[in-house]
């Protein structure tokens, strides 16, 4: 950092921009406080922000809804927070042709409530739909169970403006639904944690929302029961908006009004026409014989966004969170491994929501003691999700232990070739320095 | 190192059968499914990644231009090696490593076909959506470097939406996964980078593909039209109404009978434009999905509205729409053939404006489409022997390019940038832009990898650009 809080307060006062540098305690990154937040109401601001960051070597960390901050290595330095809460404008939205595009501070819920008056969607669920926006959620990378013909967060987008780090405004993409002119940037910036540039505007392809959705949860007592479920119906001709799975108290700590008896439960969120949907919970109950009872919900969307929720807000602070990646068919092997790990120091209480579309588990674990305690946790959970050639990202860890962990698991050589973007990119490491996968 | 050298080092690596240098045997490379045409100084044919790494590290040092070649099909002059080079021929790589149907994976080699990888895990009953009119010879590794789409993508989505982890190849030969077997693996999206980057950036010599459950039901329709502009609006209507069938392809009255005077499919003579519908997924969907989709059609005064009866109807209307651009040599001798994306509500307002522009020129234009995307493909028919038609079709290709971004839209769909619209980028992203993706080229260090293409060259006015590139001799072997 090269300046004082009276010389920045005088550089951006020049422009007009919105800084804000007495109310900013409540806005810790890392344990870090921001000398000032940034609050741009246009891209040409976010523009002139960035600008003047670079230039004066200061380290900014783009912020959306605030809702996933934990996510990352320990930051290196923090100067300046922007905050994309003003950039929350729908641009155009064309419901003929099926595409949006917005700033990306809109929230998701606002995004959601546009869209869903025109019955369409787009699949994106993370925690915290209220505070969470597109641009956070995109930089983060993933979102929650919700599934749209088994794509991925990624699959929804066909166009972005981008502000990189010296503030230079870039375009990429379009708004059509097929596109191949020139590379397809907007890929850098998708899971990319704004360690390249903040993303300003979205393109998205949207989607006819389901005409009826009705939710099955199925009840089984043995965990190879579960297994063969989630598997059967992943196998079976239909394609479920989400199949996830959780042991029962997973289910009762997110106080779903719903009683099971069970020891596990599968959710399977069913969407499309009505009589479809209803073919599908007949195929359903023809594929799991073996289960004697079924609960079918149509009025469902508390389940899911208590699911999309689970783990959110962090808080108290000694919750961990950790998400696995791995084959459909190797999750509840994974999980069993990981309910059976007993630390030195005492039993652990996991709370596990797996999903078996894409094969990613959600992990909780409340009441951490010391640090060594949970660094010997983190350790156990990676040997076991290892030997299933499985992926642990840490989205939610202590504070002090933040400086002794690696947040994602990379190859190296991958690692390599990402510091080749962030050098190209980011020269000066003005965008969360430090923050993202091998401390880039 | 010797042009002779660097032969003797690759022969050393695949052997001397794999190793081509002769111009008589080069001529068999010099072209793809454009026509430009330009000589690779070697071709080399390796058999696996080990020795591909082999061959990119010599040409690394010595600063060889590397053309990664598939099948040859691509029409935006991709495979062209027009600075000379090594053009790295994928053709032995054709094995499909692992099946993994609990999954629903696989992982191939890049020079697996297209549509081999949907018939060796048909047995599970899953497919490789994507699938270009070419799927017959396309392979996988070029549909990686264009990022191909096909006839079902409305859908289904693009390469892109169903390549999750790919082994690459960098310029200096080192290997590095991006993505794996997983769907969400950590780190920047450099697989999304390198799909659609026309071998530019790094070669795929290793992929991990998604596969899909066959659908239940299939029901196709074909609706004849007496108005171009009522096929389009009802496009639109069946978008609208929250349908989305897996294709909705669009032919107009030259090209009908084009393909009748040839593959003769069956589509009504007298029809100003036909769509091809198709909708799949569960029986109940499929059965609701046709009611409503008829609704539209019966809104209109269509002159047939046909649904295939069987599997062999079913094909033998698609044989009409996938043999198009072949069937365009029984109009003219030369087509230019245009690809642009629209967003699907100006389709109505573009073909009229395509029409127009037929009459000024006077000069006939055949429209093909995948209208659900808003993907149009207009042929414009001449005689390239005639100066006059031929700078006449150059002329018009441009400015309907220029249509397509003035309506919001982009300048390629589907088959890339390439030699072809190298200059007309301008058109789309300004400097800032273009600078921010050709940066790409130093992050990966490539920039001996298919050298001066997607970028403009700035060399040419945009008026004056030489496009032999997407002229093309009508012939069989040309899909879209």
């Amino acid at each position: 950092m090269s300046l004082n809080n009276p010389q920045l307060q005088k550089l951006f006062g020049k422009t007009g921009i919105t800084i804000n540098s007495n109310s900013v305690s409540g806005y810790l990154v890392d344990n870090q406080t921001p000398m000032a937040i940034i609050y741009p109401k246009t891209i040409q601001e976010l523009s002139t922000t960035l600008k003047i960051a670079s230039e004066n070597h200061l380290n900014v960390v783009p912020s959306g809804g605030n809702s996933r901050m934990n996510l990352g290595n320990q930051i290196n330095a923090i100067d300046l927070m922007i905050s994309m809460s003003n950039l929350d404008n729908i641009l155009n939205h064309n419901p003929a042709d099926l595409t949006v595009r917005v700033q990306s501070g809109i929230t998701i819920e606002k995004f959601s409530k546009l869209l869903s008056q025109h019955n369409q969607f787009v699949p994106i669920d993370p925690p915290l739909p209220n505070i969470a926006t597109i641009g956070g959620t995109l930089a983060v990378g993933f979102t929650g169970p919700l599934k749209w013909m088994g794509g991925n967060l990624r699959d929804t987008v066909i166009g972005m403006t981008i502000v990189e780090s010296d503030g230079t405004i870039v375009k990429t993409g379009g708004n059509v639904v097929k596109n191949v002119t020139g590379y397809e940037m907007s890929k850098l910036h998708i899971g990319g944690l704004g360690t390249l540039g903040i993303i300003a505007e979205v393109a998205f392809k949207i989607s006819p929302l389901p005409h009826h959705e009705t939710t099955i949860l199925i009840p089984v007592n043995k965990s190879n029961d579960l297994s063969q479920v989630t598997h059967d119906i992943f196998q079976s001709h239909i394609t479920p908006l989400s199949i996830v799975s959780m042991d029962v108290s997973t289910f009762k700590s997110l106080k779903i009004k719903c009683k099971l008896d069970s020891k596990y439960v599968a959710c399977i969120r069913l969407g499309g026409r009505r009589n479809e949907v209803q073919r599908m919970s007949t195929e359903i109950k023809k594929i799991c014989q073996y289960v004697d009872d079924f609960i079918e919900l149509d009025k469902s969307n508390f389940i899911w966004n208590k699911i999309a929720n689970f783990g959110y807000p962090v808080s108290p602070k000694n919750r961990m969170i950790i998400r696995i990646t791995s084959l459909p068919s190797k999750t509840i092997s994974i999980t069993n491994q990981i309910r059976k790990i007993n630390t030195s120091f005492s039993p652990v209480d996991f709370k596990i929501i797996s999903d078996h579309t894409h094969g990613n588990s959600i992990i909780l674990c409340d009441n951490l003691t010391t640090s060594q305690y949970i660094l010997e946790l983190i350790k156990e959970i990676r040997e076991k999700v290892h030997q299933y050639n499985g992926c642990v990202i840490l989205e939610s860890i202590p504070q002090n232990i933040k400086s002794q962990c690696e947040i994602w698991d990379a190859n190296p050589n991958t690692i390599q070739l990402m510091g080749k973007f962030k050098k190209t990119y980011d020269p000066f490491q003005t965008l969360n320095p430090g923050r993202f996968a091998g401390r880039i | 190192m010797s042009l002779n050298e660097i032969i003797y080092k690759f022969e050393n690596i695949v052997g001397s059968s794999y190793v081509i240098h002769a111009t008589e045997d080069l001529i068999a490379y010099e072209y793809d499914g454009s026509i430009d045409r330009s000589l690779p100084n070697i071709v080399v044919i390796p058999k696996n990644t080990k020795q591909i790494s082999e061959i990119l590290k010599i040409c690394y040092t010595n600063q060889v231009p590397v053309i990664a070649r598939g099948a040859g099909t691509g029409l935006s002059g991709g495979a062209i090696a027009q600075n000379g080079g090594v053009s790295i021929g994928f053709s032995r790589m054709t094995e499909i490593i692992e099946i993994d149907p609990e999954n629903h994976l696989a992982i191939v080699e890049p020079g697996v076909i297209n549509s081999e990888l949907s018939e060796k895990v048909s047995e599970y009953n899953l497919y490789y959506a994507p699938d270009p009119s070419s799927q017959q010879v396309c392979t996988l590794g070029g549909n990686i470097a264009e990022n191909s789409g096909g006839l079902h993508c409305l859908k289904y989505g693009v390469t892109t939406n169903h390549i999750i982890g790919m082994e690459i190849a960098l310029s200096n030969g080192d290997l590095v996964w991006v993505g794996d077997k997983t769907r969400e693996s950590p780190g920047y999206d450099l697989r999304g980078i390198v799909i659609g980057s026309e071998g530019t950036l790094a070669l795929a010599t290793k992929l991990v593909v998604r596969l899909l459950k066959k659908p239940e039901t299939v029901k196709t329709f074909l609706a004849a039209f007496k108005s171009i502009s009522d096929a389009s609006e009802v496009v639109s209507q069946i978008i609208s109404s929250g349908i989305i069938p897996s294709a909705i392809e669009m032919m107009d009255k030259l090209a009908i009978s084009a393909v009748e005077s040839s593959i003769n499919p069956g589509y009504p003579h007298n029809a100003e434009a036909i769509l091809l519908v198709e909708i799949d997924g569960l029986h109940e969907a499929v059965i609701e999905e046709s009611k409503d989709i008829t609704q539209i059609f019966k809104q209109y005064d269509l002159l047939e509205l046909r649904e295939a009866q069987d599997e062999k109807e079913r094909i033998n209307l698609w044989k009409g729409r996938k043999g198009v651009l072949g069937a365009l040599g029984h109009l003219a001798p030369n087509y230019y053939l245009v690809d642009g994306t629209i967003p699907r509500t100006k389709l109505v307002e573009v073909l009229e404006k395509i029409n127009q522009i037929s009459k000024k020129i006077k000069l006939p234009i055949a429209n093909v489409l995948h209208a659900g995307d808003g993907n149009l493909h207009p042929a414009i028919l001449f005689n390239e022997r005639n100066t006059s038609e031929r700078d006449k079709a150059l002329e018009a290709g441009a400015e309907i390019l220029k249509i397509c971004v003035e309506v919001g839209g982009v300048l390629s769909g589907e088959h890339g940038i390439g030699l072809e619209k190298q200059e007309y980028m301008p058109l789309m992203f300004n400097q800032s832009d273009l600078k921010s993706m050709s940066n790409l080229i130093y992050a990966f260090d490539s920039p001996n990898f298919n050298p001066n293409k997607i970028f403009p060259t700035g060399k040419k006015n945009i008026t004056e650009i030489n496009q032999s590139g997407i002229i093309s001799q009508s012939g069989s072997e040309i899909f879209i």
